[in-house]
């Protein structure tokens, strides 16, 4: 009985790790999240520091707050294409005014709930970017609660603050208003300064609206008399309108309660001419800027402005203010200089000037680029005293929080705007073991010492393994340097590669002109290099992208930003950031790609043609060139040009001792035939079989051309029958070594976005069905048109063998399967899951319209689903019943309960084990995950739970020792009786 | 393998120019039509629309592109609602004079690539060009046989030209022989394809139940209620059979 009890205990304990989770755990095991906003066009600090809130909109139309103490996002949302015109906070609340002044929202503050949205109505012209809109919180019915008003082009609205009601709307006669903007607001009058948009000048022009009924006081007339042609203009809360005049540096006022009209004279800072003048929004206090950078803090005061402050001029200086919640202004001033950035603050009420400076190891110019925003956050502690949190934007779109000279946060916005993204191998230690695989090691070894060799080989793996495990589990502290890092990431970042290939560094290319380096693992940043200062980045290209000793190679390639007709080139080790070398080339590079061969560094070489069709090559070496030139008739390339709806295929020419591309073939779309997109073959795809085995082992043999271009293009097209033009949609297959359309699709009542993926012999797409309202993924599947019959997997494994090469040049029309099913949502792009060696299913692996992630299994996209029942053939084919919908499982999402804000780009890479590739999503944040299309059939999860198995052999150890200790004391007592 | 495999398409494509070229003759041509949901009518010659252009190549970069012959495009008219569409393509066959020969020779040294072109739209001479090559030593491979396949539209656009020769491979060395020598050309049309469409078009569900009933409505009378002439009948035969038994016992009796 007691032995029972035991093993029941066991039992239960061994079985409760089993029964404590289902998946929820796993949510950020094997994959992370980079949560981004973009760069900021607006930035507000809560008055309140303990509230800790920074209430940001930025230009990729996100919303939200973050966390001033530690920058993390508290709550954000993402506008889509509605352009964020102006933010405004008070209270409780978040106003926001987008799409070109047409949509007023207001959200609570604290966690972003939406509390209303209202349409203004706006007329303002779509097709100009430079119009300003304003919304502003004051109280205009006298009922000590705020309103929203709102000042867009010539019209002036009120919402009420709580629910959204419209109170009143007021339009200007006059339709040649722009930029307009609440001056002064009560319970009497709310005054609007505006331009007038049809002058060059900015004078600004005031109109006067009843607070009760938005009846007209006085249309927009001149607000200052005898103060022509303003340089700069500005206003504050207070009521008071700025014109500064520069040639007689002079500053006119208007005080828009009373009236009241006065001139102060700025003339100062050395004779400097004065640019600018910008009013403290909640103090009388103006900021007049001059063309050497200099500025001065001064009064409004009529004749000669008292100056209380003069901030010394550098190129590259911003100032800006903030006040604190007593009020009291605090003017700061950041100013890049060789040793790093010197932060000056001046508090306007002690006329106290602190002066902070920041090594350039925290800022600097090289690294950070010019000062692009600054926002200045004065607080007050506890005991009374002052502090200062200053948040700058650089040109690298970073964001860094300096709070008393110190960097509290950063973050890295340039990671929204990647364009080109890579994952790069850590190497692998190398096995002692591994000499031994060498023949010509083996060779000169007798078999004893062979032995012996294999012997200390194995030994030293052992111990180095248990080494790693040991170092592993004590963490960072024990880190060593590895061979190839020169920088000094391995003592930081866990450098290791794995065996499973799942430590990856992920490099990233942003178009402000910084390139990261990502650990796979923990999402961290390794590296940073800011090439903004220099270029501007256009392609990434991994050179070398193995090699035992991890000195691996990549190259960025981008336009000049001295000369725009000359190219950039940068050579990087893609581990660790560090860049080797770097050259300017004065040649306007239209073309550029990585060809196949292989430099004397076992790097590959990057060919490029400018805009004469002469060819350079990257590394410019005499015998990269007598490389490249014996294998340059076989190189060509192609050309798209969206304007012409062309594409141009390029061979090689030699002219002299140079290289030159010429056009050999050209497809030319109809005029008025818009190009939407193209989708290339990946040409390090792995493909496991040239055929098809069907249920009856009949074999279909796949079209497998890597040159294969698949195009997308739309057009209207008139419907003689019932007179008007019909949108349709054509996929094109172009083999683009001989520029010959191989096959076309054409969808008639359709349109784009169309997005293209191809792998192996498959091509899908995507498209709007115009006439039925719906998406619609349609899939191509390539067969040869042979008769050839593959009866045995003898025979497929010998033409698999066979079918290495071919020639585009005995290309013939493909057998086309195809099918269509409806999607429930749009796909913004498409990405093919593929592995090691090919041999898994190579899912579909979709971005949709929700921003979240979707493998789709490719058994759903697979042409020959039989409709109706299925024949014995197909069930053993595993073909499954055709249904017209491509069901979207819940399960099948990659990114779970999670949104992957403005999702535009999916990159896919193998990983070193069959059943796993590693995918990234790229959009106003970072996805990564490992993607599992046939689940992980090859390996032990992480989740495996190792101490169960540990003790379910041990209990089963002990268990057999107990009866078999029963089973011999029964015997015993039996053999007595 | 891959050379066995090369010598059997050489093959089959020599095969294949053999008819076209009996079929072809002097002067190629080929035509398409092609399906459409909305038109079942033929064309009739009046609805033809017939575009003659240059067929242009280049032998050398100093001359250029210069006329090797004319391409002619019949497709229906524009506007026409008889609207089957039947387009051809002819190409007149092309002759090199010595003088092209030597050129050509020389395209072939210096391994350089024969470039045919033709305006994309037969009806906008200003049109962009359509640009094919091959490279020269292939046609002069093939003794000047080439494969052409012209990708065209009902509205005399074309899109592509997919030029290729029964020769995928240059042999080391070519040398012609002087003289003039005939391109044949074996000529293909394609036109686009229909994109796939639904299999099956989804009904709705208010529709399917709509549909099912209105089935359900439309059968017979015996299809409707078997059940209940079946449970009838049952339950007849089952009450009448003692009595039919009393029945015929009397009859009997009475017998």
């Amino acid at each position: 009985m007691l032995a029972y009890q035991s093993f029941t205990l066991l039992a239960c304990l061994i079985c409760l790790p089993f029964v404590s989770s289902l998946y929820e755990d796993q949510a950020g095991l094997n994959d992370f999240h980079v949560q981004n906003i973009g760069k900021p066009t607006s930035l507000l600090f809560h008055p309140d520091p303990h509230k800790r809130r920074l209430f940001f909109a930025t230009d990729l139309n996100i919303i939200g707050a973050l966390d001033s103490k530690h920058g993390t996002i508290l709550w954000r949302h993402s506008l889509g294409n509605e352009e964020i015109n102006a933010i405004e906070y008070s209270g409780r609340f978040l106003a926001s005014l987008s799409g070109r002044g047409k949509i007023v929202r207001v959200w609570n503050a604290a966690d972003g709930v939406l509390i209303w949205d209202q349409p203004t109505n706006s007329e303002a012209d779509d097709s100009r970017r430079d119009l300003k809109f304003s919304i502003r919180f004051a109280d205009v019915n006298g009922d000590d609660v705020e309103d929203v008003i709102v000042a867009t082009g010539n019209m002036v609205l009120v919402f009420s603050t709580s629910n959204g009601r419209k109170m009143w709307e007021w339009k200007s006669r006059k339709t040649n208003i722009k930029d307009a903007e609440i001056l002064f607001a009560d319970a009497k009058n709310v005054q609007v300064v505006a331009v007038d948009s049809n002058k060059v000048d900015r004078d600004p022009m005031v109109a006067k609206i009843n607070s009760k009924d938005g009846s007209t006081i006085a249309d927009f007339g001149k607000a200052i008399e005898g103060a022509s042609k303003c340089d700069s203009v500005s206003s504050n809360y207070g009521g008071v309108l700025a014109c500064l005049q520069a040639s007689s540096s002079s500053v006119h006022f208007f005080k828009a309660e009373t009236g009241k009209r006065w001139t102060s004279s700025v003339a100062s800072q050395a004779s400097k001419e004065a640019v600018s003048v910008e009013l403290l929004k909640s103090d009388e206090m103006m900021i007049v800027r001059y063309v050497n950078q200099a500025a001065i803090v001064a009064s409004l005061d009529e004749g000669t402005a008292k100056v209380l402050h003069t901030f010394e001029g550098q190129p590259g200086t911003l100032i800006s203010y903030g006040s604190d919640k007593n009020g009291d202004v605090l003017v700061a001033q950041a100013q890049p200089t060789s040793k790093g950035l010197v932060l000056k603050s001046f508090h306007l009420k002690t006329k106290e000037l602190v002066t902070n400076e920041i090594a350039s190891s925290i800022w600097s110019k090289e690294e950070n680029g010019s000062i692009e925003m600054m926002a200045v956050n004065p607080y007050v502690r506890k005991d009374g005293s002052g502090g200062l949190r200053l948040l700058l934007l650089s040109e690298n779109y970073a964001l860094t929080l300096f709070q008393q000279g110190s960097v509290l946060w950063e973050r890295h916005e340039a990671l929204a705007y990647i364009t080109e993204a890579e994952l790069v191998d850590l190497p692998l230690p190398a096995l002692s073991h591994n000499e031994l695989l060498d023949e010509n090691v083996i060779n000169s070894l007798n078999p004893i010492s062979r032995l012996v060799r294999r012997c200390i080989a194995d030994m030293t793996d052992l111990i180095d393994f248990l080494m790693k495990s040991s170092q592993l589990q004590t963490g960072a502290s024990t880190r060593q340097r590895a061979a190839w890092d020169e920088v000094g990431v391995s003592l930081k970042h866990d450098m290791h590669g794995d065996r499973f290939g799942f430590n990856k560094i992920l490099v990233f290319v942003t178009s402000p002109g910084m390139v990261f380096g990502m650990h796979s693992q923990t999402g961290n940043i390794v590296w940073k290099k800011f090439y903004g200062n220099d270029a501007i980045l256009e392609r990434f290209f991994l050179t070398k992208a193995t090699s035992p000793d991890g000195q691996l190679e990549c190259l960025v390639l981008g336009r000049s930003k001295q000369n725009s007709g000359h190219t950039f080139v940068a050579w990087m080790q893609p581990l660790t950031g560090a860049e080797t070398s770097r050259k300017v080339l004065p040649v306007k590079v239209i073309q550029a790609s990585l060809v196949p061969l292989l430099t004397q560094k076992h790097s590959y070489m990057v060919m490029m043609m400018d805009s004469a069709h002469k060819v350079h090559l990257l590394p410019d070496t005499p015998k990269t060139r007598e490389a490249f030139r014996k294998r340059a008739l076989h190189v060509v390339f192609y050309l798209v040009d969206k304007e012409r709806s062309a594409i141009d295929g390029f061979g090689m020419r030699e002219v002299g001792d140079e290289m030159r591309g010429e056009v050999i073939w050209t497809v030319a779309f109809p005029k008025g035939e818009k190009l939407l997109t193209i989708s290339a073959q990946r040409m390090n795809e792995a493909i496991r079989s040239a055929g098809r085995v069907l249920g009856n082992r009949a074999v279909l043999l796949k079209y497998l051309n890597k040159n294969l271009l698949a195009v997308a293009t739309a057009t209207q097209e008139r419907n003689e029958r019932i007179g008007q033009a019909d949108p349709v949609v054509r996929v094109y297959l172009i083999d683009t070594v001989i520029g010959a359309i191989v096959h076309t699709a054409s969808h008639k009542d359709a349109t784009g976005p169309v997005e293209i993926v191809q792998s192996e012999n498959v091509v899908i797409y995507t498209l709007w069905n115009n006439k039925k309202q719906r998406n619609e993924i349609a899939v191509l599947e390539l067969y040869e048109n042979t008769k050839h019959e593959i009866m045995t997997a003898g025979e497929m494994m010998m033409y698999n063998d066979s079918k290495t090469t071919y020639t585009s040049h005995a290309l013939d029309k493909p057998r086309v399967l195809s099918q269509t099913y409806i999607t429930h949502t749009a796909f913004k792009t498409m990405a093919v899951a593929h592995t090691m060696h090919g041999i898994t299913t190579k899912n579909v692996i979709a971005a949709l319209a929700s921003d979240q992630i979707f493998s789709i299994d490719k058994k759903l996209l697979d042409p020959r689903r039989p409709i109706g029942k299925p024949s014995p053939d197909d069930m053993e084919e595993g073909l499954m019943p055709y249904s017209p919908f491509l069901p979207v499982m819940p399960t099948a999402v990659l990114s779970y309960n999670r949104t992957i804000l403005q999702l535009r780009k999916i990159v896919v890479a193998p990983a070193r084990i069959e059943s796993t590739c590693l995918m990234v999503a790229v959009g106003a944040d970072v996805f990564f995950s490992r993607v599992t299309p046939a689940k992980a059939f090859d390996c032990l999860g992480d989740d495996f739970n190792y101490t169960s198995l540990v003790l379910s052999t041990l209990a089963l150890m002990i268990l057999s020792w107990v009866v078999s200790w029963f089973q011999a004391k029964r015997e015993l007592s039996q053999a007595w009786k | 393998m891959a050379l066995a495999r090369a010598g059997g398409a050489v093959r089959w494509w020599m095969m294949a120019l053999m008819v076209a070229i009996i079929l072809v003759g002097d002067v190629s041509s080929k035509s398409f039509e092609s399906d459409d949901d909305d038109a079942d009518e033929w064309s009739t010659k009046s609805d033809q629309h017939t575009a003659v252009v240059d067929l242009e190549h280049m032998l050398s970069e100093e001359d250029g592109f210069v006329s090797r012959s004319k391409l002619t495009y019949t497709g229906p008219k524009s506007g026409s609602l008889r609207t089957k569409r039947h387009v051809s393509v002819h190409v007149q066959q092309a002759i090199l004079s010595s003088d092209d020969m030597v050129k050509f020779q020389k395209l072939i040294d210096s391994h350089g690539y024969y470039k045919l072109r033709v305006q994309s739209d037969v009806n906008d001479p200003n049109s962009e060009k359509v640009m094919a090559s091959l490279p020269a030593c292939l046609l002069a491979a093939s003794n000047f046989h080439e494969m052409l396949r012209f990708h065209v539209d009902q509205h005399g656009h074309i899109r592509s030209i997919w030029y290729q020769t029964m020769v995928t491979e240059c042999p080391p060395s070519i040398k012609l022989s002087g003289g003039k020598s005939p391109i044949v050309t074996s000529l293909t049309v394609d036109m686009e394809s229909k994109g796939p469409k639904l299999s099956i078009e989804p009904v709705a569900k208010i529709e399917k139940e709509a549909q099912e009933k209105q089935q359900q409505d439309q059968q017979s009378f015996f299809k409707k209620y078997w059940y209940y002439i079946i449970g009838g009948v049952l339950i007849m035969s089952l009450l009448s059979g003692p009595e039919d038994d009393r029945g015929r016992g009397g009859a009997r009796a009475a017998r």
